[in-house]
């Protein structure tokens, strides 16, 4: 029987599972970024957080930042949605 | 003259060099007005920072510092949308918002006294600390025109994806920014012919694989639950485990594989891909296998895309 370990299983599901954000297009990503309130071609959008910017976390014991509302960590512009003020 | 110094952040989620690019010059005692009030603890960490250019955030107080920093370099840095985060670690009861709304009291350094009414009359004047702060390794990359933004969209939600079990002292932030960083000092070199995306996320996945390597020299024991999450793997799969692998390394992967397996439990067809991916079979090999249509398979397929991308690009630390 052929031994299949749990090790090789997560390396090959997870490389299929990178190929498929690295073959996502460009409308795909700022699809899904739009779904979540973030605005990527804004200066500082919270998309970018943890890549531009440290990524910060909360104490322990306190809620994380991004649990307390969904809109919580956006910017002023991400905020007032599509039409908010940009910069 | 007051030398230039090089400030570093540690977080509790690690370390934040505070880097080259804004340089923002902020007295100490002056950033702790802009908290909660200070303390003496905010003030003695604030002295470190001015002898030993290092701020440890391990306490609300100490975060204070932090805060009244990092406030004034996103004041001005155009960091803004990251206030809140930063107020969300330091505990404080004001928001970002307010943060903004409320400028720097004015005053000289030695504001704090007695008589003007500060419960922070024993502190005295710091010397002014330029805090200087570069890019971020994945900000240089955007930079030297590496990557697309997008593309930095995309490895931050591949980074997550292999963040998902990893304790509190590695995120994924670190694990893209350890990657950026070791490609642009030339420690890593991408073969050629490989995109640099590929490349990095391999590097996300090598240095994960070092994280877990040396976790295991340093763990004294074996727990218990690690074989019997194995038995359950094999009893699941009725496949072996080859006795020889690495008991820990095995329960990591099935506790992973479950974490994955967990993302699309909603979505049986999605479920039904990831097993086919997890044995690396072919796509015909999965629609024949699961009595999927092509074009089923394909709007599979990009449900899981977006799910992937959306887990990867919300808000949150983890």
């Amino acid at each position: 029987m052929k031994t299949r370990t749990p090790e090789v299983s997560l390396e090959q599901l997870l490389a299929a599972l990178e190929r498929e954000l690295i073959d996502a297009t460009d409308e795909e990503v700022l699809g899904v970024a739009a779904d979540l309130g973030m605005n990527p071609s804004m200066k500082g959008s919270a998309a970018f957080l943890g890549v531009k910017s440290p990524l910060l976390r909360a104490r322990e014991g306190t809620s994380s930042a991004g649990g307390r509302s969904p809109s919580h960590g956006l910017s002023r512009g991400e905020r007032s949605g599509p039409g908010g003020s940009g910069r | 003259m007051i030398p230039a110094t090089k400030a570093v952040i540690f977080t509790p989620s690690g370390l934040w060099r505070v880097p080259t690019r804004m340089r923002v010059k902020a007295s100490c005692s002056r950033s702790s007005q802009l908290t909660s009030g200070g303390s003496p603890l905010a003030y003695s960490r604030a002295t470190a920072l001015s002898r030993n250019k290092s701020i440890f955030v391990t306490s609300s107080s100490a975060s204070a510092v932090c805060v009244g920093l990092m406030t004034l370099l996103s004041t001005r840095g155009g960091m803004r949308d990251m206030l809140p985060q930063v107020c969300a670690a330091a505990g404080v009861s004001r928001t970002g918002d307010q943060y903004l709304r409320s400028p720097v009291r004015k005053g000289g350094v030695a504001a704090h006294t007695l008589e003007r009414g500060s419960r922070e009359y024993f502190m005295k004047p710091l010397p002014e600390v330029e805090v200087i702060c570069e890019q971020t390794p994945a900000e240089q990359a955007l930079a030297l025109r590496l990557v697309t933004e997008t593309d930095l969209l995309r490895l931050k939600a591949i980074a997550r994806l292999h963040a998902r079990l990893l304790p509190a002292d590695l995120t994924w932030s670190d694990l893209l920014q350890e990657a950026f960083a070791r490609v642009l000092d030339g420690s890593r070199h991408a073969p050629p012919g490989v995109p640099l995306l590929a490349f990095l996320a391999g590097v996300m996945r090598s240095i994960k694989a070092e994280y877990w390597r040396r976790a295991r020299r340093e763990a004294l024991q074996v727990p218990k639950l690690a074989a019997a999450a194995l038995e359950a793997w094999e009893a699941s799969t009725g496949e072996p485990v080859d006795p020889r692998a690495d008991v820990e390394r095995g329960l990591q992967a099935v506790q992973e594989l479950a974490c994955i397996h967990h993302l699309f439990a909603d979505d049986p067809q999605a479920r039904q891909i990831i097993a086919g991916l997890a044995e690396e079979r072919s796509p015909e090999e999965i629609c024949e296998s699961s009595g999927m249509s092509k074009t089923d398979y394909d709007s599979t397929r990009r449900r899981m895309r977006r799910l992937l991308l959306r887990e990867g690009l919300r808000m949150g630390e983890k």
